[in-house]
């Protein structure tokens, strides 16, 4: 034999042999445990008494004896357990069998004395995510254009949206409803735009215009009409879970908060680029020119619920609660990602781990609510007066830590700032140390801006997509994961993303402009039982949907039409009379609430103060969100309660008199006149002939039933009559979900 | 009282001829359906979420009545007897002290109250419930509770909610979400009194569970019951003109319908305000004691004005528990946070609700009702054997009593302990999940199973935790 040979034969050896090299546990035995065993066999759950994450807890074993037994792999529990295939369990976990290679390298291990470094304790957050398969997911892949389709009948298309839905509704056989009346398309815009009905000004100049571009100018007028910046700032806020007051026990008011609330319609209102929008919010404060409107936005980490009394020894697990607000709210907001499901252990459906968790968590970490002692404060800056927000007091923070099963009191690995790998095949630079604050937040805001973030483009478009067909083109507006909605439109929600970012340079109107026009938004909302029988859900959008406006726009259309809206912006939140049992039993009455007067009680909804602990009950009723955390859309129902505070609420039937005033202002006597007039003030069209009987019939019998009433003013039977027809007016259907 | 019911919903197809056929039948449509979330269940035939379900598995309980002491009764002045705690009365704990809450507590300090046993059972209590004591027999006393949280906010929520941190959906909406509700005219869940602090409205809100599971509140801790209301359920217009306005909102509602074609929003809404003008008969109804015979009356206490209060939220409760509601709780507002004033201030609080709850006990199982009506007795914490001052006791979650009555539990026994003293509970400890999982049991419902899936994950009563505990079942 000569030297090849027994070289050859050496390494046959070699590879029939079974591994030379002994088992190592970091590479070979560590992930096993984690990825098969330690999801309950853990300190914090010990399923069957038996913890896993050292060699003393696995030699102690559980309720079963010891787990293992030194060089004898075939006695030790856990070998003949797997061997059983009774672990990991079949049902429930989602984990997967330990697979035989792995079964071998781990009794070897326990053959040759289950070797285990000193100190080496196991944890849960070691578990990794296999990031090339999870990046197959769509919404993590990059925004790519995709091609306008060629629809068949190209007619209905105004604009690339329209050739993607007509594409969708050609291959169900279906089509778009024809386009919607003038009077209705112009309440739909109204409402949909600025939460406003149209005036009768309006309605007359829309009416008459007969150029081609009426339409067109229309929607101009009403997107730089300021109440635009009302109604969609109140969108915003709503992800934002702005509120004016912290919560709690005390309930205390935020300061200046109301700054950022008029910040955000200022934004809306000045079209200002979405991607600066994102900048200033999370890192106003540390652009290299910061100016107030910029500190002001960054108002939004200061938004949570705040609990101005911690008992000191809960005070870390609390603080940990208040990072844990900043990276749920920033998460779901910008980025559609549930990452709070990730904070005791990695995600369940999501590529998401708790080092991406506490990660985006070092990065908010630095931040502290500058408060003194149990008062909330501003924060002054420079000479220009006083802002809200969180300040960050040094250029180079303390170091953050993971929690393990994130509790406070169990500090795992210390995190540097990252953004969640899955989104970052390459991390972002994040500064060693800033000039005055850390500057990690203004490198995870640039990240986020970046052309190829896959997710914040896409979040966007589609939050705006939601507000104006009621159901995004993903209908969980929060939730881009495994567990979210799929989108029924992938190529055109990609279309709007690219298009959003390169054409329309991030501009909300461009966006706004390109719905509004399109032949899918002005289709009429008409109900049509073909197409019904194949999509009944209206997911391909072969009509406009019906959805019931919003409580903001339910009340200050009622303002509207009865004449008394003050259209008065900005300012501190006005506290809008309560019925008196909401406040009685508060200890401090007075402080809780001092109810306003005036016209100042008749500014839009999005003005009134918003107090934790003490929600208008108007407000309630109406589906108002939770204002504890980012809520991504209103639920729509339609209890009895409503109907109850509707009927009897005092504000509705104040609003109901002083529309009757106002139509008896204008006609004085003449119901016929009164009631067409009614109708276009609350639907903006004139009553059916028929409808007009009902109603002069509904007048007289009323009027015959009542008798006058001394105590009012004015006492007659018909104009109580009339007050009780306008309540009915502002109650339709047709007034609170517009055609 | 008797309902009838429509086993089986229409699909939504169905339900879309019918109404394209005239609008029939349609009162127990998809009237509240909840749009929101309906939009993640595609083609799922669209049902009346309040609709009575059957339970997951055959049940003991219908409906539960939680009188809710708020501030925290203290457990070794009422049932939880410590010989020890009187022996020792003025020497410090043996022990250590968990932290302090609000401040530092000194020695023991006995109870001022005497205890002695009661009925067959032999239950101890002391003689500041003399009434409940008689009742002895028919109720189910834990010794062994215990929280997570020293503070009302966040222990009033961990009870209501099973969470102190976050709002999550009270018990009485998971209940109404897993059951619905037996009585169309009234809503599932009904807290008569709630309190407005230490958390306010999350501890009876729905939160993430659809609105329409959302505890509706008659009144609230400051209003008298006697006033206690559903907001806004009288207004000014008399009955018959109501009818006729909604009439006339009907018409035209309806007129419009055959323009735009069926909608089960549109069309639920129609129905809503047909239930709302149902329940302004119906609840004021309920609420009005005054044909409840005296003798029935001064069961209650409604004839001394020291109990005429809980009193008559007591027969409330058993009025709407007859009528069908779900979950109905009646709170003893914010009374019982004795850290000074406890032998007259606990003396008041105590006779303020004892005879009241004496009577409910009574009442209930003469009419058959306690049987499946699972009653539950208790504050958010108890309270220290150790003194604050001379003459008050401090926060403690660590180990109190709570009691349950009817609605398949065992009667007439004890379960677990504190230690000599009261201080922590050490024996068969329960805490708040186990007490909601076994609660949610008798109701038929799997607090495992009860789950609703919100920011892209199941939830539930009892999160990761919670044990039904078998060993107090009949």
């Amino acid at each position: 034999m000569n030297f090849g040979t027994s070289l050859l034969l050496l390494i046959v050896l070699f590879l029939f042999a079974g591994p030379v090299r002994a088992v190592d546990f970091e590479k070979d035995i560590a992930p096993l445990l984690i990825e098969h065993c330690l999801e309950c066999h853990q300190p914090n759950k010990k399923s069957g008494g038996l913890d896993l994450t050292s060699i003393a807890m696995m030699k102690a074993g559980g309720d079963q004896g010891t787990a293992l037994i030194f060089g004898k792999p075939k006695e030790s529990l856990m070998i003949q357990r797997i061997e059983l295939g009774e672990m990991p369990p079949k049902e429930g976990k989602g984990l997967k069998a330990v697979a035989s290679a792995d079964l071998l390298k781990l009794k070897e291990w326990i053959s040759e004395g289950a070797k285990w470094p000193a100190n080496r304790a196991l944890g849960i957050h070691e578990k990794k995510v296999d990031l090339k398969v999870a990046r197959d997911f769509w919404s993590f892949q990059k925004v790519k254009r995709p091609a306008v389709p060629i629809v068949m009948h190209p007619s209905r298309v105004s604009n690339p949206i329209d050739s993607f839905i007509i594409n969708k509704l050609e291959a169900n056989k279906l089509s778009l409803s024809q386009p919607a009346s003038k009077g209705n398309l112009l309440r739909r815009v109204s409402l949909g735009v600025r939460g406003l009905p149209p005036t009768l000004e309006e309605q007359d100049r829309f009416l008459k215009d007969q150029n081609h571009d009426s339409y067109a100018s229309l929607v101009e007028r009403f997107l730089g009409d300021p109440a635009h910046g009302e109604k969609w700032a109140r969108h915003w806020l709503d992800l934002v879970r702005y509120a004016d007051s912290n919560g709690y026990e005390r309930d205390a008011a935020k300061p200046s908060v109301w700054k950022y609330r008029d910040y955000v319609i200022a934004a809306f209102n000045n079209d200002k680029p979405y991607d600066r929008f994102v900048l200033e919010q999370l890192a106003g404060d540390e652009l290299s020119e910061p100016s107030f409107e910029t500190m002001v936005a960054t108002g939004f980490h200061a938004l949570g619920t705040w609990q101005d009394e911690v008992d000191p020894l809960e005070a870390a697990q609390y603080r940990a609660d208040e990072v844990d607000d900043l990276i749920r709210t920033t998460s779901q907001t910008f980025l559609g990602l549930t990452l709070g499901c990730a904070r005791c252990h990695n995600h369940k459906f999501d590529p998401l781990t708790m080092v991406d968790y506490y990660s985006l968590g070092a990065i908010f970490s630095p931040l502290k609510r500058p408060s003194q002692g149990r008062t909330d404060v501003d924060v002054p800056f420079g000479n220009l007066g006083k802002l809200y927000r969180l300040v960050e007091s040094s250029a180079k923070p303390n170091p953050t830590h993971l929690l393990l099963s994130g509790r406070a009191s169990n500090l795992g690995p210390e995190m540097k700032p990252q953004v969640p790998a899955v989104l970052a095949p390459q991390q972002p630079a994040f500064p060693e140390k800033g000039k005055q604050t850390s500057e990690r937040r203004l490198a995870l805001a640039q990240w986020l801006i970046q052309q190829d973030n896959p997710l914040v483009a896409r979040v966007i478009v589609n939050r705006v997509w939601q507000q104006h067909f009621g159901v995004g083109l993903v209908a969980t507006s929060s939730d881009f994961g495994q567990m979210g909605a799929r989108p029924t439109h992938p190529e055109l929600l990609d279309w709007l993303a690219h298009w959003f970012v390169n054409d329309a340079k991030w501009s909300l109107k461009e966006l706004h402009r390109l719905i509004l026009l399109s032949e899918t938004y002005r289709q009429d909302s008409s109900y049509k039982e073909a197409a019904a029988l194949v999509d009944p859900e209206n997911k391909l959008l072969w009509r406009f949907p019906y959805k019931r406006l919003d409580i903001e726009s339910i009340r200050d259309s009622m303002l509207s039409v009865s004449g008394n809206l003050n259209k008065a912006m900005q300012g501190p939140g006005v506290f809008l009379p309560v019925p008196d049992v909401v406040i009685e039993a508060h200890t401090d009455k007075q402080a809780a609430w001092k109810a306003e007067s005036g016209s100042a009680i008749n500014r839009r909804t999005i003005y009134a103060f918003v107090k934790r602990t003490l929600t208008l009950p108007l407000l309630e009723t109406f589906d108002f969100c939770d204002t504890t955390q980012s809520s991504e859309k209103r639920s729509s129902t339609n209890v009895a309660p409503q109907a109850l505070t509707l009927f009897n609420s005092e504000f509705v039937n104040h609003q109901a008199e002083q529309l009757a005033f106002r139509l008896e202002g204008e006609f004085k006597n003449d119901s016929r006149l009164q009631i067409e007039m009614v109708f276009r003030l609350c639907l903006a069209r004139p009553p059916a002939e028929s409808e007009k009987v009902a109603m002069l019939l509904f007048l007289q019998k009323e009027a015959k039933v009542l008798q006058p009433d001394a105590a009012k003013v004015p006492s007659s039977a018909e104009h109580r009559a009339l007050v009780q027809a306008c309540r009915v007016m502002l109650n339709l259907n047709e007034f609170l979900y517009p055609n | 009282m008797t309902h009838s019911f429509r086993k089986s919903l229409p699909t939504r197809r169905e339900m879309l001829t019918q109404s394209a056929n005239g609008f029939g039948m349609l009162a127990l449509s998809a009237m509240l359906a909840d749009e929101a979330k309906a939009d993640v269940k595609l083609n799922a035939p669209i049902q009346d979420p309040l609709a009575p379900k059957a339970p997951q598995f055959p049940a003991k309980a219908k409906r539960v009545i939680f009188l809710f002491m708020h501030g925290g009764p203290s457990q070794v002045d009422t049932f939880d007897y410590k010989p020890l705690l009187e022996r020792d009365d003025g020497k410090p704990l043996p022990f250590n002290k968990p932290r302090v809450v609000s401040g530092q507590t000194g020695n023991l300090l006995k109870s001022p109250w005497s205890f002695k046993q009661h009925g067959q059972s032999g239950a101890w209590a002391s003689e500041l419930f003399p009434e409940i004591a008689s009742h002895a027999d028919d109720i189910c006393f834990i010794k062994s509770m215990y929280g997570s949280n020293s503070r009302h906010g966040g222990a009033l929520l961990e009870l209501h909610t099973g969470s102190d941190t976050f709002v999550r959906p009270s018990m009485g909406s998971w209940v109404t979400y897993g059951l619905g509700t037996e009585n169309r005219n009234l809503p599932g869940f009904i807290t008569v009194c709630p309190t407005l602090s230490h958390g306010a409205e999350n501890n009876f809100s729905s939160a993430f569970l659809p609105a329409i599971y959302q505890g509706t509140p008659v009144g609230n801790a400051g209003t008298p019951s006697d006033k206690a209301k559903i907001p806004f359920i009288t207004g000014d217009t008399p009955t018959q003109l109501q009818r006729m306005e909604i009439d006339f909102f009907n018409r035209m509602n309806r007129e419009r319908l055959q323009v735009t074609g069926p909608d089960n929003g549109l069309e639920g809404r129609i129905d809503s305000f047909e239930l709302a003008f149902r329940m302004q008969a119906t609840a004021p109804q309920l609420q009005d004691l005054s044909n409840e015979t005296p003798l029935t009356q001064k069961l209650y206490g409604l004839d001394d004005p020291a109990t005429a209060n809980y009193g008559r939220q007591c027969l409330m409760a058993r009025r709407f528990a007859e009528a069908g509601v779900r979950f109905i709780q009646i709170s003893h507002s914010y009374k019982w946070d004795q850290h000074g004033n406890l032998r007259k201030d606990h003396a008041k609080n105590a006779r303020e609700v004892d005879r009241p709850i004496a009577g409910l006990l009574y009442d209930l199982k003469q009419r058959g009702l306690l049987e499946d009506t699972l009653v539950w007795w208790g504050g958010e914490f108890g309270r220290t054997p150790t003194a604050q001052g001379g003459d008050g006791r401090d926060h403690n979650p660590h180990g109190f009593t709570m009691w349950l009555a009817g609605g398949g539990i065992k009667p007439g026994i004890s379960y677990g302990a504190t230690d000599d003293y009261g201080y922590y509970s050490v024996e068969n400890k329960v805490h708040f999940h186990d007490l909601h999982a076994t609660i949610l049991h008798q109701l038929g419902l799997d607090h495992e199973k009860l789950t609703y899936k919100h920011a892209g994950r199941n939830f539930r009563l009892t999160d990761v935790h919670g044990r039904v505990v078998r060993e107090i079942l009949a």
